[in-house]
């Protein structure tokens, strides 16, 4: 079973401790993913939920929810294609800010985002779709300037200065030339655009009127308030099939992977340009942090008075929905144990991916929950480990798993290209000098495993503290997470509410921006992509 | 200068990205003769005939093309053709419509397009190859389809440059002897840049060294 390990076919031997590493991964992912699909799958199965496969409620939502998504890519795609434009083929100052800016949103927890633009447009777009629409394109901005940027910036700018010389105006050459070399990455794009507004969760809680709703808002409703498992499940079932058709026929449609030099944007000749792109740039930054600062000055400002009413109420105990301290407790502890679980999970399965078949097999299993969504993967944990006769839920331990899950498909995708692309030669040379088989894979692979790891795990940590499906239904009603007690306080009237949901927002906000800033530093300090 | 009746003429040309690169060009070329600057990398060759085309804008002087000054058109109003060093073929379109894309742009119907490029392809001898894709073609190939490509919308002047400096030597001392004979049959003005005096002496009609 056990063969060379790494990049080059050489004979650095698989030490006994990595032969076995799958086993753990394996162990946690049929136990915390494959047993509660298969739960889910089996409550579905039933006549009774079968009925609810067939509601045509069911169906309804997601036709409506098909729609939204559809919008929200066209919107994302037509603003974004031209921003990751600007951004990635004119250089001018302060070009690489202004794309770390345009990460933001997406690295941001939704109910946060969505909370950000309640507060800025809340008197001109009111609750409902527009305003989940317009949330929709602000936190998917980034997904479509990292992929479809990634793709232009590898196509030679000569190529439209030919089709210039050869009489094309400048967007007849975008139409002839530069679209047809971005095709794939913007069908990958929209396609990631459409699985995140399909599956949209905190957005449409806090954005939406009651009237929007996608498929995963309704298991969420079923399980946490009409305590109606086998319809949740019916729901979750529905959303799974939909997002893996839409997954399938992506794969389908890519075309070979890019190669190829970067082209490094140039400075723009002139004058008249250079002053649209400047002015262009501005207001980009200006949209972006907009919502953001907004958000921030509410948290201090009531009735046009400064203020530190709210940040004293965050502080000092219960508001009648939870105590806002207890959660930001709880959420920052949820992180800690979603790191270190997904870190150690993911990293076993991408280093035991690197020896044999088997631990290809248990990482490939571990990207499984890339096609599920959190609220899904909630349902499930709570059917197989919430009831008799495995109850968990007293343990605490229900809402780390769940966030683990999540976040273990992000672990493996950045540290398994991390080992493969590392070669054994140190390793090899380890041996020659008389390392044991463990100390000659560990001075060869260690540090590179020791850094996506803690990289790999602050992001876990990331994804936890801002999730929002899971969390809303595992959490128990005295003991939310931060998400989900915004998202309660914002469902009770009073500028208190709103303010002390502000502050928390802002909370968030710093703790995520902080623990995303130092993965991003150790990554380009280490020169690993994180 | 005096004379901006002939077919193109650089009047005190400046070039340069930000400050200039070489001092200002006085260059006439006639209908149906090829310039040859021959100079090292980075001597601004290439940025020369950037200017030239219109992809990078001018520090001063003047570019007159048939009596007319076209300094300031943009690249796509001057009618100027290029061919670089590399096809830079578009990867998406057929052979054909490569060939055919100028003509498309000037609302030539494509299947008139399409026959304009067939009696191209056979011109530069690739007569069977208008529905190939272009990534299944050799160097050689690329670089004579890059050549019909320029050629097609009837450019009023033409630039090379260095288009044959990635081929191996007798593939390149073919292709220069068939693109001097073919930018002469056209009656066209054309600048080739090179840094290889071999090159040089056997397409062009007249050779500046910078």
């Amino acid at each position: 079973m056990a063969g060379p390990v790494g990049r080059d076919p050489g004979a650095l031997t698989v030490p006994v401790a990595l032969r076995y590493a799958w086993l753990l991964p394996a162990a946690f992912l049929t136990l915390f993913l494959l047993v509660p699909i298969a739960v889910l799958i089996g409550v579905v199965a039933d006549s009774a939920s079968l009925t609810g496969l067939v509601d045509p409620g069911l169906w309804r939502v997601a036709a409506l929810a098909t729609a939204q998504a559809l919008v929200s890519v066209l919107l994302t795609l037509v603003i974004g294609i031209p921003v990751t434009g600007l951004l990635y083929r004119c250089d001018f100052p302060g070009r690489r800010g202004l794309l770390a800016l345009a990460t933001v949103p997406f690295v941001l927890p939704t109910v946060v985002v969505a909370l950000a633009l309640r507060t800025l447009l809340g008197d001109v777009v009111p609750q409902g779709l527009g305003l989940v629409l317009i949330a929709h394109v602000y936190v998917n901005l980034a997904v479509v300037i990292r992929i479809v940027g990634a793709r232009w910036s590898r196509v030679d700018p000569r190529t439209v200065a030919v089709a210039r010389t050869l009489g094309a105006s400048p967007l007849t050459a975008l139409r002839t030339v530069t679209l047809p070399a971005l095709r794939s990455s913007i069908g990958a794009a929209a396609a990631v655009v459409f699985v995140f507004s399909f599956t949209s969760l905190g957005i449409i809680a806090v954005a939406g009127d009651g009237t929007v709703r996608t498929l995963e808002s309704v298991i969420v409703r079923r399980t946490a308030v009409l305590l109606d498992f086998p319809g949740a499940a019916a729901a979750a079932v529905l959303q799974v099939l939909v997002v893996t058709l839409v997954i399938v026929v992506t794969v389908r449609m890519r075309s070979a992977r890019t190669v190829g030099r970067t082209w490094n944007p140039r400075p723009v000749a002139r004058r008249r340009m250079r002053f649209g792109i400047h002015a262009s740039a501005i207001a980009v930054g200006v949209l972006l942090i907009a919502p953001l600062a907004t958000m921030a000055l509410a948290s201090v400002r009531v009735d046009g008075e400064w203020t530190i009413t709210w940040w004293s109420d965050l502080l000092s105990g219960s508001i009648g929905v939870g105590s806002p301290r207890n959660a930001l407790v709880r959420s920052l502890g949820i992180a800690l144990a979603t790191g270190i679980l997904a870190s150690v999970i993911g990293g076993l399965a991408a280093a035991s991916a690197l020896a044999h078949r088997a631990g290809r097999t248990v990482a490939g299993i571990g990207l499984l929950p890339l096609g599920v969504s959190a609220a899904t993967l909630g349902v499930g944990t709570l059917l197989a480990f919430g009831r008799d006769p495995v109850d968990l839920r007293a343990t605490g331990l229900l809402i780390p798993i769940a966030h683990a899950l999540v976040a273990v498909p992000l672990v493996i995708a950045v540290a398994a290209p991390a080992l493969t692309a590392t070669s054994n030669q140190r390793g090899l040379v380890a041996a020659t000098l008389g390392a044991r088989p463990l100390r000659a894979w560990w001075t060869c692979y260690g540090p590179v495993l020791r850094l996506v790891m803690i990289a790999a795990g602050g992001l876990a940590a990331a994804v936890s503290l801002g999730e929002f499906g899971a969390a809303s239904v595992l959490a128990r009603a005295d003991s939310p997470t931060v998400p989900v007690l915004i998202e309660r306080l914002l469902g009770r009237p009073g500028d208190a509410s709103f303010g002390i949901a502000a502050c928390l927002s802002v909370v968030l906000m710093a703790v995520t921006l902080v623990l995303v800033g130092l993965i991003d530093r150790l990554g380009r300090r280490q020169g690993v992509a994180t | 200068m005096s004379d901006v009746s002939s077919e193109l003429t650089l009047d005190n040309l400046i070039i340069g990205y930000t400050a200039p690169l070489r001092d200002p060009i006085n260059v006439q070329v006639h209908s149906g003769r090829i310039l040859g600057i021959l100079g090292p990398s980075g001597c601004g060759k290439s940025t020369l005939l950037s200017t030239i085309a219109g992809i990078v804008p001018a520090l001063g002087g003047e570019v007159f093309l048939d009596g007319e000054r076209i300094t300031d058109l943009r690249i796509d109003e001057r009618r100027v053709g290029v061919v670089f060093q590399e096809p830079l073929l578009f990867d998406h379109l057929s052979v054909a419509d490569n060939v055919a894309y100028g003509l498309r742009r000037q609302g030539v119907p494509r299947s008139q397009a399409r026959a304009r490029a067939r009696e191209l392809l056979t011109w530069i001898g690739l007569p069977d190859f208008d529905e190939r894709s272009v990534t299944t073609l050799s160097g050689g190939q690329a670089q004579r389809i890059a050549l019909a490509r320029a050629v097609a919308p009837a450019p009023r002047a033409l630039l090379l440059d260095e288009p044959f400096s990635a081929l191996d030597a007798p593939l390149r001392r073919r292709l220069a002897l068939e693109t001097r004979e073919r930018i002469e049959s056209l009656g066209i003005p054309a600048i080739h840049v090179t840094h290889d005096p071999e090159e040089a002496a056997l397409i062009c009609s007249e050779i500046l060294s910078w």
